[in-house]
């Protein structure tokens, strides 16, 4: 094509500008402008580092890792600085997440406290020997099936997975979580494969049962259940009837009955028959990764009647501290009739993910 | 520069701990043949679809006699203040229940048309229309210039900004998981959480790697053939006759699904919504984001300046081999090279785990890519003549540099830094893996509130990032829109015949 080719033209043209524009053009203001832009970079860079979060400037403090979400443990972790004068910094996230960028940072470590919200991730550094075993003055403030065998965590507070459902469609509660492969359940049940509460069960009913009872229970699952991504929209979708029944852990319930109140709930909670793996109770918990004064202070803190009692009437989780009274309208946890399951054995959390990404759930 | 292909030592260490017999068990098994499937057929439709209406928000914007062009500019580059998990996030609450291929797929065309669009207008703006004149003139219609004349000159381009749809798609982790399609970031998101076994993520995140050198051969074939261009200024004006108000309907109709309407379900959260936002927490997220976005922004500008002229002006080895792992590098999904950072930051330079400095770093690795792409373009077009003549006159390469080439690409690095700077507004997974305990950004205090369904907190910070990510993206359209009018061409006509 002739007319492609008018480079001619062209360069006639940029050899007018080469004499035209080059000598006008004054190279300090290209450097100006670098050195400017150096200058913003640092000033910029340091200014980022300066809107922090951290609490005090006292000369004490520590670096938790916290699973627990902000707008829930900010205030207690406030309340902790203002009673003991140690700062604290928080790196918030998810509780697999930040276990495993605990496991990556090796020995350079960051974090005094890990407070996890599940067990699984707790055992899953335990194993790795990554937490340091706690003093039993601490750890024997909470009954034992509740902490690590070997003192390496210890729970704060308790949750239980139960059976959320709408009474006018589901007449008689099943009595096995298992009962719930029966294709009469087809297209009613609600499970959210991805959180981490339904995983640990998964793990549970694994250890329990066998891997082929658990592998024949996700089948069945993934033909009856519809799929939600977490507890609090099953339960939106119990309570407006988009589906009949579905598996959640039990504050979620109450938090939302204290929201709407009681009345106006119209899914109802119940737990399985003695003993079924459906009623497996869970620990949100905290572990060390050194036995500094601070760290174990803190710890201590958590398990205190004050702090115990904030996870009772905030988030309707079960105090675990003896002793100390859960809030009123939820069952004693003792009255649970929970698995008889270590919680330590949660922690292998990679093969139940293997066999739910194998059944096609995640 | 070189730190642009940690990463991937990282993924190499990684995948090698975890042993051939597991390896090649990993990659026969059913699932990766279906993440392969699922992925390819969504990184094709993505970018097809973003190269056509790219192409077309471009064509009829800056070569037609359309009206409000203005408001059309804007619709066509806003999508990219969105982060995609921001968007699947109004798509998911304003069609509950949505999931796998269909949405991932209309969110993900929507958000990376932008990138398209800005690589053809830019080689519009900047190519002669001489020939489209010419064209017309010897009697060809608006269409067959379009198609003949047009398309050729502006086919590099489309392929550039589709490459990058591409890859974008390939790394994208938010859209996908929200609505539940299973591509391989999602995988290895999957595998690194919730397994504590890094290996197989790394393993997953190298096949990933692999799909992005395909992508990219595939760029090179199609992209090879392409016709330069002059550097001259005249802009021929199509008349679209009855295809007007069509033609104005589309562009609306984009700009409404692909940024009015996220925005407009985020302003309902505020209404609809129980949570809110402590305003301590949203200053100083900002403050932190504004630091980290333009010293970002700026330092990638500086980097994608130096390489882009390594690899126009002085081709070796070493500078294609450059280009090459920028390009591999771009489809890591932020998540991976977070992980790569925080391995190795804390094996060989554990002071500078968790600091700013690391940030910055994985900025650099992440979008120096984009940056470059955007530079590439209008260097390589630039005339080597110009240089050389330059230097036959006595000047020192430096100088040439400084004096000439960084003022003729100007334009095009002031875009880069402007990118880079939005995109780092919007990004997620480095900035929350890196930060330094106790610095929040606004896409982290998002995450954050989004995390605990604290949705009305979220949207207040996803409105901000909209905002914050706003602003550069008006500069950026008010910059590129006067080289298209007439009156700026018909001057520099004017100076071209006078002079």
């Amino acid at each position: 094509m002739g007319i492609a080719n008018d480079s001619g033209s062209s360069s006639r043209v940029d050899l007018y500008r080469v004499r035209f524009t080059l000598p006008n053009l004054e190279r300090i203001t290209v450097k100006k402008l670098l050195t400017a832009s150096l200058a913003l970079v640092l000033g910029l860079g340091t200014l980022a580092g300066c809107a922090s979060e951290s609490s005090t400037n006292t000369n004490e403090s520590i670096t938790i890792y916290s699973g627990r979400s902000e707008t829930l443990v900010a205030p207690l972790f406030e309340k902790f600085t203002d009673e003991t004068g140690i700062g604290v910094e928080v790196r918030y996230g998810d509780s697999a997440d930040l276990a495993a960028q605990i496991l990556e940072e090796g020995d350079n470590r960051q974090a005094d406290v890990f407070f996890s919200q599940d067990a699984g991730a707790l055992g899953a550094l335990a194993n790795e020997n990554v937490l340091v075993e706690l003093p039993s003055e601490i750890t024997s403030l909470v009954p034992d099936i509740y902490r690590s065998e070997v003192g390496k965590w210890v729970g704060v507070s308790g949750r239980a997975r139960v059976f959320n459902y709408n009474p006018e469609k589901v007449t008689s509660v099943p009595s096995s979580v298992l009962d719930l492969m029966d294709p009469a359940w087809k297209g009613r049940i609600g499970i959210a494969p991805t959180n981490a509460s339904f995983q640990a069960f998964v793990t549970a009913l694994r250890i329990l049962q066998g891997e082929d009872v658990a592998r024949d229970f996700l089948v069945a699952m993934k033909d009856n259940a519809v799929l939600y991504e977490s507890n609090d929209v099953i339960l939106d979708a119990v309570e407006t009837g988009q589906i009949d029944a579905g598996l959640i852990n039990h504050y979620y319930w109450y938090a939302k009955a204290k929201e709407v109140g009681n009345d106006n709930m119209s899914s109802k909670i119940s737990w399985f028959e003695s003993g079924d793996v459906g009623n497996l109770v869970n620990v949100a918990g905290v572990g060390a990764l050194n036995t500094s004064e601070s760290t174990l202070t803190f710890i201590k803190w958590l398990l205190s009647e004050e702090s115990q009692r904030f996870f009772a009437d905030t988030t309707f989780e079960y105090p675990l501290v003896n002793g100390i009274i859960q809030a009123a309208d939820l069952p004693t946890l003792e009255s649970i009739e929970k698995p008889d399951i270590n919680l330590t054995n949660l922690s292998s959390l990679k093969v139940t993910l293997e066999l739910l990404s194998e059944v096609g759930l995640l | 520069m070189l730190i642009t292909a940690l990463p991937l030592v990282y993924l190499v260490l990684r995948t090698v701990e975890l042993g051939s017999s597991e390896i090649q068990e990993l990659i026969f098994s059913a699932r990766s043949v279906s993440l392969l499937w699922n992925t390819a057929l969504l990184v094709i439709s993505v970018a097809v679809t973003a190269m056509i209406i790219g192409f077309l928000q471009a064509w009829l914007i800056i070569r037609t006699d359309i009206r409000l062009k203005r408001i059309f500019t804007f619709f066509a580059i806003l999508p990219f203040a969105l982060p995609s998990y921001v968007a699947a996030l109004t798509w998911l609450t304003n069609f509950p229940g949505i999931r796998g291929f269909l949405p991932a797929w209309i969110i993900l065309s929507l958000l990376t048309s932008p990138y398209v669009y800005l690589a053809v207008s830019a080689a519009l703006v900047s190519q002669s229309s001489k020939q489209e004149e010419i064209s017309r003139t010897l009697g060809l219609n608006a269409f067959e210039t379009l198609i003949y004349v047009t398309w050729p000159n502006v086919r590099g381009a489309v392929l550039a900004g589709g490459l990058i749809s591409a890859l974008y798609t390939l790394s994208d982790f938010g859209a996908v998981s929200l609505v539940k399609y299973d591509t391989f970031t999602r995988a290895i998101y999957i595998a690194y959480r919730s397994s504590f076994d890094r290996n197989v993520a790394a393993a997953l995140s190298l096949m990933l790697v692999l799909f992005a050198v395909l992508i990219y051969l595939t760029y090179k074939t199609f992209a090879q053939g392409e016709t330069q261009s002059s550097t001259s200024q005249f802009a021929s004006i199509t008349k679209l006759g009855k295809f007007r108000h069509p033609a104005a309907l589309l562009l609306s109709g984009l700009g409404f699904v692909g940024f009015i309407l996220p925005v407009l379900s985020l302003l309902r959260w505020q209404f609809v919504g129980q949570s809110s936002a402590d305003s301590g927490q949203v200053v100083r997220a900002a403050i932190n984001t504004f630091g980290y976005a333009v010293s970002g922004g700026i330092l990638i500008a500086i980097f994608s300046f130096v390489v882009a002229i390594l690899t126009a002006r002085f081709k070796s080895r070493f500078s294609l081999a450059l280009e090459r792992i920028l390009w591999i590098t771009h489809a890591l999904p932020g998540l991976v090279v977070a992980l790569a950072l925080v391995y190795l930051s804390n094996r060989y330079a554990q002071i500078t785990y968790q600091t700013s400095f690391i940030v910055i770093v994985a900025y650099l690795i992440l979008f120096l890519p984009n940056s470059f792409a955007v530079l590439k373009n209008p260097l390589e077009k630039s005339s080597k003549a110009l240089e050389e003549v330059a230097q036959s006159m006595g000047y020192a390469y430096r100088a040439v540099i400084f004096q000439l080439l960084l003022p003729l690409i100007r334009k095009p690095l002031f875009i880069t830094a402007s990118l880079a700077t939005l995109t780092i507004v919007k990004e997620l997974p480095a900035t929350l893996l890196l930060r330094p305990t106790g610095i929040e950004t606004l896409a982290t205090r998002l995450w954050n509130a989004a995390g605990g369904k604290e949705f009305a907190e979220a949207s207040v910070y996803a409105l901000i990032i909209i905002l914050l990510a706003g602003i550069p993206t008006v500069i950026l359209t008010l910059l590129q829109l006067p080289r298209s009018s007439t009156t700026i061409a018909s001057r520099e006509v004017n100076k071209e015949f006078i002079g």
